[in-house]
């Protein structure tokens, strides 16, 4: 059985995209909701807890879209970055390990 | 034997409200106490009637009524308990005593009186387990009921010295008698209440407008809950300016369209809040209230849709609970749909406040099917005006104190 995938929304602005499209790796998003691009990074139930235990202002939206919310801009700056080097949205274990 | 579906609740719309010249000889030589915000809205709320029948801070045979069998000892039903608790240092400080009469100030001016018939204990964790299905730390009506202080003090509450409502609230403060006459002006005879507190996204607006349809309504009363924050709330300017700015740009026309602030820190206790919310707009002359998912809800304490069937458990409260599933996004439908219409719901996209909120501290605009350019830019101007440059509650926005109303010195007194 395929443990719980609680994605996390990392919006696309102007700046993240090119970022992205420099990398080659724009066709990564995803066209939602007329108009929005966005990426879904992945996280377990393990990683999600850890997450919303690290940041307390951060919810997993249960009630409507089941994704993780409101992370700090610069946590999802960070694992975008990640997504940048790796090529891969395989990125929350290694950016909790970063953490300490 | 109570009528539940009496409008006002019980009946008749209290006003405990005095002209200042009587103020000062009333308060004279009582004794004074700083009361903090949370209950000074409540002083204000019960005055003014939004809390018809209740005309003071309960009694212990109300509370236990209302937390074991969610009525008053009346009979008239009613779900949250509304108490004032002082500690038994403070009671044994000032000598307190049954028979007494209080000055409540706040912002260290007179704003209250409180006459103490009863001074009681009361169990919280019963008063936590009943009124909030839960006894968990986690959830924050079990926190406020744990720091509640040592004893509660019921008594009748009189506001002798309005507060001033600061502007952008001043415009949307209309106490239940004010609102009730311009429902009348305006020949509004089926009004439909929408709680929130929230900005509104187009999901809250095709709730509004689908609760319009099917309550056949004359039209929207908008009511947005104004009370403590938490950081990541949005700032309360923010959120009423832009529920009356879907009006003003033409999403609601003129004719159909109300906003009006509630004074009230949410107690997130899903279906009795519901209740609650309910028995309020009732008070302010409402005769329908919508009810989405997950209403009044925190976390997953609450079964999704517990807010819908609460009202078959109880007896017709004289206001119809509207009960509504979830509007979402359908690149099929190209548009928001209803999810009892949409057969595609393979296709849906939803979205809610908390994923608005994201995309926003994400520095992207959503597109305009999804969040109104109006509704935005209303945001973003009340981040810069009153946020500090954040349109969300920050610690230092919270710093700021209560910015909503002012009480001014009492009229021909010195101020303390």
């Amino acid at each position: 059985m395929s443990e719980a995938v609680y994605p996390i929304n990392i919006w696309i602005n102007e700046e993240r995209y090119e970022k992205l499209r420099a990398a080659g790796l724009a066709e990564m998003t995803r066209d939602v909701l007329a108009g929005l691009k966005v990426i879904q990074v992945p996280s377990t139930a393990a990683e999600k807890d850890a997450l919303l235990a690290r940041f307390p202002g951060a919810k997993c939206d249960t009630a409507t879209t089941k994704t993780i919310e409101l992370l700090p801009r610069q946590v999802k700056d960070r694992l975008l970055d990640l997504v940048l080097q790796r090529g891969s949205l395989d990125v929350v274990g290694d950016y909790l390990k970063s953490l300490g | 034997m109570a009528d539940n579906s009496l409008s006002p609740h019980g009946g008749q719309l209290v006003e405990r409200v005095i002209e200042p010249a009587q103020a000062r000889e009333r308060i004279r030589g009582l004794t004074q106490v700083p009361i903090r915000s949370q209950l000074a809205r409540e002083c204000v709320d019960i005055a003014y009637g939004f809390f018809s029948p209740l005309e003071g801070f309960m009694s212990r045979a109300d509370v236990d009524s209302v937390v074991r069998n969610m009525t008053l000892a009346s009979g008239y039903v009613w779900s949250i308990p509304i108490v004032f608790d002082m500690t038994d240092g403070e009671i044994r400080g000032i000598g307190l005593k049954e028979g007494d009469t209080l000055v409540l100030t706040y912002q260290d001016n007179p704003l209250a009186t409180l006459e103490v018939e009863e001074i009681f204990a009361y169990d919280r964790e019963l008063m936590a387990k009943h009124v909030y299905g839960t006894t968990d730390d986690k959830h924050p009506g079990v926190r406020r009921t744990r720091a509640y202080k040592d004893k509660f003090v019921g008594g009748k509450v009189t506001l002798v010295n309005p507060p001033i409502f600061n502007p952008p609230f001043d415009r949307f403060w209309y106490p239940p008698k004010l609102l009730r006459q311009e429902f009348a002006k305006r020949g509004w005879k089926r009004v439909v209440a929408h709680q929130t507190r929230n900005v509104p996204h187009t999901g809250h607006e095709w709730l509004m407008k689908g609760a319009y349809f099917s309550a056949n309504a004359d039209a929207i009363l908008v009511n947005p809950v104004i009370g403590e924050k938490r950081p990541g709330d949005y700032i309360d300017e923010a959120i009423i300016l832009a529920h009356d700015v879907l009006r003003t740009a033409g999403y609601f026309r003129e004719n159909i369209h109300f906003t009006s602030l509630l004074l009230w820190d949410m107690r997130y206790a899903g279906p009795r809040e519901a209740v609650f919310h309910a028995i309020v707009r009732k008070n302010l002359g409402c005769t329908h209230h919508m009810f989405g998912r997950d209403h009044a809800g925190v976390g997953t304490y609450y079964d999704t849709y517990a807010a819908h069937r609460v009202f078959n458990e109880i007896p017709d409260l004289g206001i119809y609970p509207v009960r509504t599933l979830e509007w979402w996004y359908c690149p099929e439908c190209a548009g928001i749909a209803y999810e009892e219409q949409c057969g595609h719901e393979k296709q849906a996209q939803r979205f809610s406040g908390s994923l608005i909120r994201s995309i926003l501290e994400d520095g992207v605009k959503p597109p305009r099917l999804i969040f109104r350019p109006e509704v935005f830019d209303v945001v973003m101007e009340c981040r810069d005006e009153f946020g500090g440059g954040s349109p969300f509650v920050t610690e230092s926005y919270l710093k700021r104190g209560d910015q909503v109303m002012t009480v001014p010195p009492l009229q021909g007194t010195q101020p303390r």
